[in-house]
């Protein structure tokens, strides 16, 4: 068994239900498989860098799970035959396995996620501890630029609820894009 | 540019750049999509492969552009 990290991109043209029951058909391929989720990871629908099948969105979603070596090529075979299948590409995990883990824990007693990532992931979700919840204005842009000013707290053990709650499940917006120019360059550069 | 001494990662102790986080992987673009080469980075030779195959996956999701004249 290994650890594999899958992200495909649905089509978003269509009612929540049938995004999750096809979500859940990727799910249910892996468990069939004697593969075992370890985390499922709905980042929702986002802008697409570049327009597939005349799409300029996607809803997007992570699965992580652990499988035998020879499930990747089955489930590449399913995400070519059906086609509301936009995007699909499968890795090998790389990330901190126990991160993942503890996270999903927290995230369990919150029932849906799914609800949340789509309408105000970051009010809602920060909720429990951050100050953001204070903010009169739900504006989208506000949570996005605390997090481009601050990346270093990225990695930090610490500030591992701010990376749950990190606004990368909102939808991209044209607007997000113009932001990051002037932090980029000064910042970086 | 300015030259940045410190490879990013190394100094953010990020292991391996996750290929969906745009916020991250853009600042190693130029405006026009392209990777910017380590010696304008500063990025470690380890780090620098584990990015440019980040923004690689970055590109086949559509979470980044590939190289072109109208990005961003
Ligand atoms: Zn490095």
């Amino acid at each position: 068994m290994r650890v594999y990290e899958t992200t495909f991109i649905l089509n978003p043209q269509t009612d929540d239900a049938t995004l999750d029951k096809q979500v859940e058909s990727v799910a249910s391929l892996i468990t069939s498989n004697g593969g075992k989720i370890l985390a499922e990871n709905r980042m929702g629908t986002r802008r697409l860098a570049y327009p597939i099948r005349k799409l300029n969105q996607g809803y997007y979603t992570t699965l992580i799970y652990e499988a035998p070596p020879d499930f990747p090529p089955k489930l590449d075979r399913m995400f070519r035959l059906e086609e509301e299948f936009l995007r699909h590409l499968t890795i090998l995990f790389e990330g901190d396995l126990k991160k993942i883990l503890s996270k999903q824990e927290q995230e369990e007693p919150e029932s849906k996620p799914k609800a949340e990532t789509k309408e105000a992931p970051a009010e809602s979700e920060a909720a429990p501890e951050k100050a953001e919840t204070t903010a009169p204005e739900p504006q989208a842009e506000e949570p996005v630029k605390t997090e481009e000013t601050e990346p270093p707290a990225v990695e930090e053990p610490k500030t591992e609820t701010a990376e749950a709650t990190a606004p990368k499940e909102e939808p991209a917006t044209p607007e997000i894009e113009e932001q990051y120019k002037p932090v980029d360059e000064d910042d970086v550069l | 540019m300015k030259r940045r001494k410190f490879c990013y990662f190394c100094e953010n102790r990020i292991v391996t750049p996750d290929y969906k986080d745009e916020r991250i992987l853009r600042r190693f673009v130029n405006e026009r999509g392209k990777i910017i080469p380590r010696r304008i980075s500063g990025n470690c030779a380890a780090h620098q492969r584990k990015l440019t195959n980040a923004i690689k996956r970055a590109r086949i999701m559509a979470i980044m552009a590939f190289e072109s004249e109208s990005f961003r």
